[in-house]
Order: structure tokens, then sequence, then C-alpha cells
């Protein structure tokens, strides 16, 4: 339980980091589905090294934490609120029986679906929450923006299909607790230090 | 192939296909308003109005955001010289080139800025409100 939630903490402030500063870069050059996909691909590698059900939700609640510390724009909980979403959209599809099959087409179809779908739901959040949290909301501006959401996520579906099946190569890495919790702290400590500064 | 493996496996092939045809369809969206770009034209409430035309009538200013300072035409000014009658009354959209559009009151028109490279800046809302390579204000 103890290494969990140090992972857990670790991992949702790598992924805070990640947002803060390659997902502004990326923002900028209109590659936000990169971004999408390695924050996927960060809870499908930590949920089959963890096997935890509801740790990718709470990495994605510390990583918005870390969002809310260096906010991009004007409102300061709509990139939050969009990544927890994101965690949770992941938990959603995780439930679902699939990863019972082993095959590699169950592996590549379901990391198309699932880097496709969290991208799609993270962005139409955006879309929704912002204009509802600092102007108004139009029902027109959500069906215009539409064609550019499933355009994006396509590049995140597509990177998904290769990425998914990757997390589940055998890998073992073993650290012992000795070197686990120190490496865990120092890390963390890092991306809440470079986020706070604004690295 | 089982059931389970075949549907996930047609789920994906559809929303692959979906995503490809919205690219396709913004292809072709930005290859429709190309045209419309080269020419330095923005469509205002059904007036084309020529980008240096506006830069000349109006008063360039600096605004500064939360991504730097911008300099450009305060969209108010836009409106004004496309005629529009009581401003406060409607609601605009703004279109980009690429079919992007967002809506909004006087209130925050009063605050935008139009750059030369054809973008909207509100200080004062977050950048999804943005629209780049502006084409197209609709008075509703």
């Amino acid at each position: 339980m103890k290494k969990l939630l140090a992972g857990t903490i670790l991992f949702g402030s790598i992924w805070g980091l990640l947002e803060c500063s390659l997902g502004d870069w990326l923002h900028g050059y209109g590659l936000s589905a990169i971004m999408a996909s390695i924050a996927v691909f960060l809870m499908a590698v930590t949920r089959h090294i963890y096997r935890a059900p509801g740790m990718q939700a709470s990495m994605a609640l510390i990583a918005s934490l870390l969002r809310h510390f260096n906010p991009m724009g004007t409102c300061l909980v709509c990139a939050s609120i969009a990544i927890f979403i994101e965690g949770l959209a992941f938990e959603i599809i995780w439930l679902l029986p699939w990863r019972k099959y082993q095959s590699y087409t169950m592996k590549v179809s379901m990391g198309v679906i699932s880097f496709y779908s969290i991208y799609a739901i993270g962005y139409l959040s955006t879309q929704i929450l912002t204009p509802l949290l600092t102007s108004k909301f139009y029902f027109g501006n959500l069906i215009g923006v539409i064609p550019k959401i499933l355009a994006g996520a396509t590049i995140a579906g597509i990177i998904g299909g290769f990425a998914l099946p990757v997390t589940y190569l055998p890998l073992k890495i073993k650290i012992k607790d000795k070197f686990y919790y120190p490496i865990t702290a120092v890390v963390t400590l890092f991306c809440w230090i470079a986020v706070i500064l604004g690295v | 192939m089982e059931r389970a493996e075949k549907f996930a496996l047609i789920c994906a092939i559809l929303l692959l296909s979906a995503g490809f045809a919205s690219s396709l369809y913004l292809k072709k969206v930005k290859e429709k308003t190309e045209k419309f770009l080269e020419e330095g034209y923005i469509e205002v409430n059904g007036v084309n109005l020529s980008i240096d035309e506006i830069f000349e009538e109006c008063l360039e200013k600096e605004i500064s955001t939360f991504k730097g300072n911008y300099t450009g035409i305060p969209l108010s000014c836009i409106m004004n010289m496309s005629g529009i009658e009581n401003p406060d009354e409607h609601e605009y959209t703004i279109i980009g080139a690429d079919g992007y559009s967002q809506t909004f009151s006087w209130g925050d028109i009063e605050k935008g800025i139009l750059t030369r490279e054809r973008k909207t800046i509100f200080p004062h809302l977050p950048g999804m409100k943005w629209v780049k390579d502006v084409i197209k204000i609709e008075v509703n």
C-alpha cells in the first residue's frame, strides 16, 4: 500500500511536470494529441506495473493539482479538470474486460480506442468547461470544433495502436525498498519544485 | 479471432475512419478559405473588408495577456466599420480558416483585438477563445 501511494504521487508528479512543460510547448504547435498520448501511455504502464485500479485517477488528480500551480491561460481550473477527466476516462475503459484477451489484435485495437477516446474526451471537456467557467457556453462553437477534435484524436489513436502493445512487453524492474523510496521522494520533489518555479 | 476482438477491431477502424474523414474535411475547408486569406479580406456581417483597409482606418493598440504582449486593431473598430447598429445588442461569431469558431458578447469584443496575422486576442479570456486566421465575423 505504501509502495502504491509513493508510486501514485511519483507518476502523478511526473505527468504534472510534463503537462506544464512539454504540454505547453506541444500545445503551441497544435500537437496536444502527443501530450495526451504520453499521459495515457504513462497510465497504461503504471496500471500494468502496479495492477491497482483507481491509481490512474489518483495520478490524474495529482497531475491536475500541479497544473493548477502552473495554469495555462486565464482559467485556473479548466486544464486541471480536463486532466482529471482523462484519468477517469482511463479508469472506465480499463474496467472493461478486454485485458483477458492477450492477442495483438485486441491490444492494438484497444490502444487505438483508448488513446483516441481519452484525448477526445479531454479536449471536449475543456471546450465545454472553459466557456462555462469563464464566459458563456455556445453549443454551435462545440459543434464547430468536433472535426478538429476527431482529427487530433486520430493522431492519438495511431500512437495508441503502437504504444499499448509496448506496455505489455515482458519487462521486469526490481528496485529495493531502500532505493525505491528515496528515488521516489527526490523525483517527486524535483517535479514539484520545477512546476512551482515555472520551469 | 473471437467476437470481442472483432468488435474492438471494428470500433478502432470506425474511430480512425471518423478521424481521417474529419482531417479531410478540415483540409477541404482550408483549401476553400485559402483564396480568401491570400486576397487579404475578412467578411464582417456580409461586408468584405480588406486587412489593409482595416489597419488604415483603425488605430493600433497594444495589450498584455498571459501569453505576452500583442499589437492589433480593436475589434470594436472593425464592427463599427461594417456599419452595425446597436452593437451591444448582438452576439458575434468569429470564424477561422479551419472552420474553428467562437461566439462573443459585445463586452468581450470591446476588449479584443485583431493582429496583422489575423489572430483575435482577448486578454481576459482563455486561449481556446482566440481564433487564428480569421476569415469571417458573423453578427447574430
